[in-house]
């Protein structure tokens, strides 16, 4: 407790503040307007590039795998969504469990 | 999903269509990536108490960690506060982009303020595919399912994940880690059809590396306006030729 609540009390307030602009500002919004069309496209770009960089430069427990089985796991996560009719959930399981696979194997 | 253009047949319907989509996609992504979280949290040296309390209060796994890793650091207060500022900016446009959508035709103002703080990126893709083909009345009852269940799984997963952190094998932490990032990549493909947001998704994935390289610290918003931008541009010229042309 103590300082570290409070850390966590400061944070929490700060990274709420982005969410309740966005209903203030994009509640009273039509969703057709430009600048909202925007906003969702930015959002889309952000995110995409979040997550490629998550797997191709990770931090942490992924950075210790290899990029060439974190890009073979992903290869495989697109081979079994496509095949079983854009399943993303099957995809993602069918990488993870080909990248645990591969690490384990490799030692 | 029986029929993904059908509106349910009332409000509390849509709520509990929105949770079952959760449940049926998500859920596991978002369990697998706050144990990931757990990892680092107990590398940091929070106790199980401050990671839960973490996820209740921030429900977004990019400002925990910052959070966590400042704190560890000793850095002062306002450094703690930028720092967050810069990594949860990105929920600014997500929640722009949405509750125009949820609060479309309605008055009241709590609820929307209550959304936006369980709003997650889980419930944000849900509810922007699914909420344009539902009467405005069933779109926030569609959002809450989502998040709100969301909120409920990521809880228990930080929970359990602390305790099974020191247990857990690195290939699969590993694993773990992995399950976000690479479920919505593929949940985006598979819903994002338009052609803008096909350019916005292919232009983020290029320059989220990219950039990153360059800066840090402001490689995510500049690949975001970027990105989104070059999107926004295709999506006026798709507009204007169809204009001509219709």
């Amino acid at each position: 407790m103590g300082e570290g609540s409070l850390a966590i009390l400061m944070a929490s307030a700060v990274n709420y503040a982005w969410r309740a602009l966005g209903v203030a500002i994009g509640g009273a919004a039509d969703p057709r307007h430009p600048v909202i069309l925007w906003a969702g496209l930015v959002t889309y770009a952000m995110l995409a590039g979040l997550f490629v960089r998550m797997i191709v430069m990770p931090a942490g427990a992924l950075a210790a795998v290899g990029l060439d089985v974190r890009i073979g796991a992903t290869a495989v996560a697109l081979a079994v969504f496509l095949a079983v009719r854009r399943n993303a959930l099957l995809g993602t399981l069918a990488g993870m469990i080909a990248l645990i696979a591969a690490t384990v194997l490799a030692r | 999903m029986p029929d993904a253009q059908r509106p349910y047949a009332s409000p509390n319907a849509a709520w509990r269509g929105g949770a079952r989509d959760y449940l049926g996609g998500a859920a596991l992504a978002m369990g697998a990536s706050f144990m990931g979280f757990d990892a680092a949290a107990r590398d940091i040296g929070l106790s199980l108490a401050q990671s839960v309390a973490t996820t209740a209060g921030m429900v977004f796994v990019p400002s925990q960690m910052v959070m966590a890793d400042l704190a560890r650091s000793g850095a002062g207060i306002v450094t703690l506060i930028v720092a967050v500022a810069l990594v949860s900016l990105r929920l600014f446009p997500m929640s722009l982009a949405l509750m125009p959508l949820l609060r479309e035709g309605r008055t009241e103002r709590l609820r929307f303020y209550a959304g936006g703080y369980v709003l997650a990126t889980t419930a944000w893709a849900y509810a922007m595919k699914r909420c344009p083909t539902l009467p405005t009345d069933q779109r926030l009852g569609y959002f809450s399912g989502a998040a709100i269940t969301n909120y409920v799984v990521i809880l228990f997963s930080t929970a359990i994940g602390y305790q099974l952190a020191d247990a857990m094998h690195p290939a699969v932490t590993a694993g773990l880690v992995l399950f976000a990032p690479l479920f919505f990549l593929l949940l985006f493909i598979a819903d994002v059809v338009d052609r803008a947001g096909r350019v916005a998704l292919a232009t983020g994935a290029v320059l989220g590396p990219l950039l990153f390289l360059v800066d840090r610290e402001w490689s995510i918003v500049a690949t975001g306006l970027i990105g989104g931008t070059i999107a926004f541009a295709v999506h006026r010229a798709g507009e204007r030729r169809g204009a001509r042309d219709g």
